[in-house]
C-alpha cells in the first residue's frame, strides 16, 4: 500500500509539474506589436457605486460595456493626468494608457461570470464616459499608431504608473517600472520630450509602429 | 405539576399582555387602519402632492388678506446671488454638450446656465452650446493648502419633458476649454402619476491627483492609514 501510494506521488509530480510547464509555455503565444493588431474595442467592467454616486473600487461588476480603443483612452486620459499639464506629459500618459489597455485586452478577467478587459476605477484606470477634453485628445491622437514595446522582442507589455510626487522627477519610480505622472509633468516642464520621459521610466523599452 | 402550571400561566399573561401593547400602539399610530372599512384605509396610501383631496381634506380657502404680514412681503427669488463679475479674474472657455442619458443623443434647444455666473445659452442641432468665456473659481482654503489642479463650475440645464439637470464641479483650467456633458433623463410617470419630479444631481468628483494629495497633505507620520503615495504598490 505504501509503495503504491509513494509510486502515486511521484507520477503525480512528474505529471503535475514537469511537463505541464514545459507544455504552457510552449503553448502560450507571445503577444508582439509584429503578430497582434491593435484592438478595435474594450471591455469595460463598470463597478457599482459606493452611497455617494462613485464608482466603488470593490464594488461588483453590474455591467460590461464595449467602447471603441482610441474613445476608452480620451476617456481615461483626463481623469488620470491634469489637461491643464504639459503636452509631453500628456503624450508620455497617453502612450502609457495605450498600452495599458492593449496588455489587459490580451489578458482579460472574469469576475463573477462576466468577462472583461479594465473596470472603471483605480483598480485599473480611471474611465469616465464622455469626459474627454481637447488637449488630452490631442496626445491621445498623437500617439495614433505607435507602440511602446520591449526592446528587440516587441513584446506588448503593461506599461503602469503611479501619482508620484509634485515637484520632482521621482526617479525612484524608476526602480519599479512605473511613471511618476507628477515626475512626468516636471519632466516636460525640464524640456523633456514625451519619447525621453518614456525612457527614463520604462528600461529596456523601445517606440515601435503597430500593425495597420 | 402545579408549579408547570403556573409558569405556563405566566408565560400565556405576558403574550396576552404583549398582544394587548402591539394592538393599542399600532391603533395609535395608524388609527385610519382601525376604522369602519378599515381594509380598504389600510391599502390607501397617504395623499401624494397634487393629488385629488377628498373633501374633508381640503383646506378652508384663505385670501392674501388674511396671511401674516412677513408672509405677504414680496421677495425676490434670489436674494443672496451676487454673479461672478471679476474683470480681472483669469477665465477659460467652456463648452457644454446635453445628451439624452439613455439614448446618448445630442438634444437640440437646451436652456444652459452656468450658475457662478448665470450665463445662459442653447444648444444647437448637436446639442452643444457655444464657446462661453468663464471664471475659474477655486475654493479659498484648497487654493491656500495645495497648488489645486482646476476650479470648478456649476451647470443648470432646462429641457422640456427632461428632469433639470444640475451638474457640480465641472473642472476648469485657466486658459483652456473644458467641454463637458450634462445628462438629461425624461420625465417618465407611472400609470397612477404619482412619481415624484426632481432635478438629476450629476457630481463631477475630484480629480484623484488632488485627493492624493490632500490625503498625503495631513498623514500624521508616513506610514499612517494607507501610507503615503509611493511607486512599490
Amino acid at each position: 500500500m505504501k509503495k503504491w501510494l509513494t509510486a502515486m506521488l511521484a507520477v503525480f509530480v512528474l505529471v503535475g509539474w514537469f511537463p505541464t510547464g514545459a507544455i504552457y509555455a510552449a503553448k502560450t503565444p507571445v503577444h508582439t506589436v509584429q503578430n497582434t493588431p491593435l484592438p478595435k474595442i474594450v471591455r469595460v467592467g463598470i463597478r457599482e457605486n459606493n452611497w455617494s454616486g462613485q464608482p466603488d473600487p470593490r464594488g461588483r461588476i453590474i455591467a460590461v460595456q464595449y467602447y471603441d480603443f482610441e474613445r476608452y483612452a480620451k476617456d481615461v486620459l483626463p481623469n488620470e493626468w491634469s489637461p491643464s499639464w504639459n503636452t509631453d506629459s500628456l503624450r508620455a500618459g497617453a502612450m502609457a494608457i495605450k498600452m495599458f489597455s492593449w496588455y489587459h485586452t490580451l489578458h482579460p478577467f472574469t469576475v463573477q461570470g462576466q468577462t472583461f478587459d479594465v473596470d472603471n476605477t483605480v483598480n485599473f484606470q480611471v474611465f469616465r464616459d464622455l469626459t474627454d477634453q481637447p488637449q488630452t485628445n490631442t496626445a491621445v491622437e498623437s500617439v495614433r499608431g505607435l507602440a511602446y514595446v520591449k526592446r528587440g522582442t516587441g513584446e506588448i507589455v503593461e506599461l503602469n504608473y503611479r501619482a508620484g510626487k509634485e515637484g520632482s522627477a521621482n526617479w525612484q519610480y524608476r526602480n519599479f517600472q512605473k511613471m511618476a505622472q507628477w515626475g512626468s509633468q516636471y519632466l516636460a516642464e525640464n524640456g523633456y520630450s514625451y519619447e525621453r520621459i518614456l525612457q527614463f521610466y520604462y528600461y529596456n523599452r523601445d517606440l515601435a509602429r503597430t500593425r495597420q | 405539576m402545579k408549579k408547570d402550571m403556573s409558569w405556563k400561566s405566566f408565560g400565556l399573561s405576558c403574550l396576552a399582555m404583549a398582544a394587548l401593547v402591539f394592538v393599542t400602539e399600532t391603533a395609535a399610530i395608524y388609527p385610519h387602519s382601525f376604522a369602519a372599512g378599515s381594509k380598504i384605509a389600510a391599502e390607501t396610501p397617504p395623499a401624494a402632492a397634487g393629488e385629488q383631496l377628498a373633501p374633508e381634506d381640503v383646506p378652508p380657502p384663505i385670501t392674501e388678506q388674511q396671511l401674516p404680514a412677513k408672509l405677504r412681503e414680496e421677495k425676490p427669488i434670489r436674494p443672496e446671488y451676487k454673479p461672478i463679475t471679476d474683470p480681472a479674474a483669469k477665465t477659460a472657455k467652456l463648452q457644454v454638450t446635453v445628451i439624452d442619458g439613455r439614448t446618448k443623443k445630442p438634444i437640440p434647444n437646451a436652456d444652459v446656465v452656468v450658475v457662478e455666473t448665470g450665463d445662459r445659452t442653447r444648444t444647437d442641432a448637436n446639442g452643444q452650446t457655444p464657446m462661453m468665456n468663464e471664471p475659474v473659481p477655486r475654493d479659498e482654503v484648497g487654493r491656500r493648502l495645495l497648488n489645486r489642479l482646476h476650479g470648478q463650475l456649476a451647470v443648470i440645464s432646462y429641457v422640456n419633458g427632461y428632469r433639470d439637470s444640475i451638474t457640480i464641479g465641472v473642472r476648469m483650467h485657466e486658459g483652456q476649454i473644458t467641454r463637458t456633458t450634462v445628462w438629461q433623463y425624461k420625465i417618465i410617470t407611472d400609470a397612477t402619476g404619482k412619481l415624484r419630479v426632481e432635478p438629476v444631481l450629476y457630481q463631477v468628483p475630484y480629480h484623484r491627483l488632488y485627493l492624493l494629495q490632500l490625503a498625503d497633505a495631513f498623514r500624521a507620520s508616513p506610514d499612517e492609514g494607507e501610507g503615503t503615495e509611493r511607486p512599490d504598490r
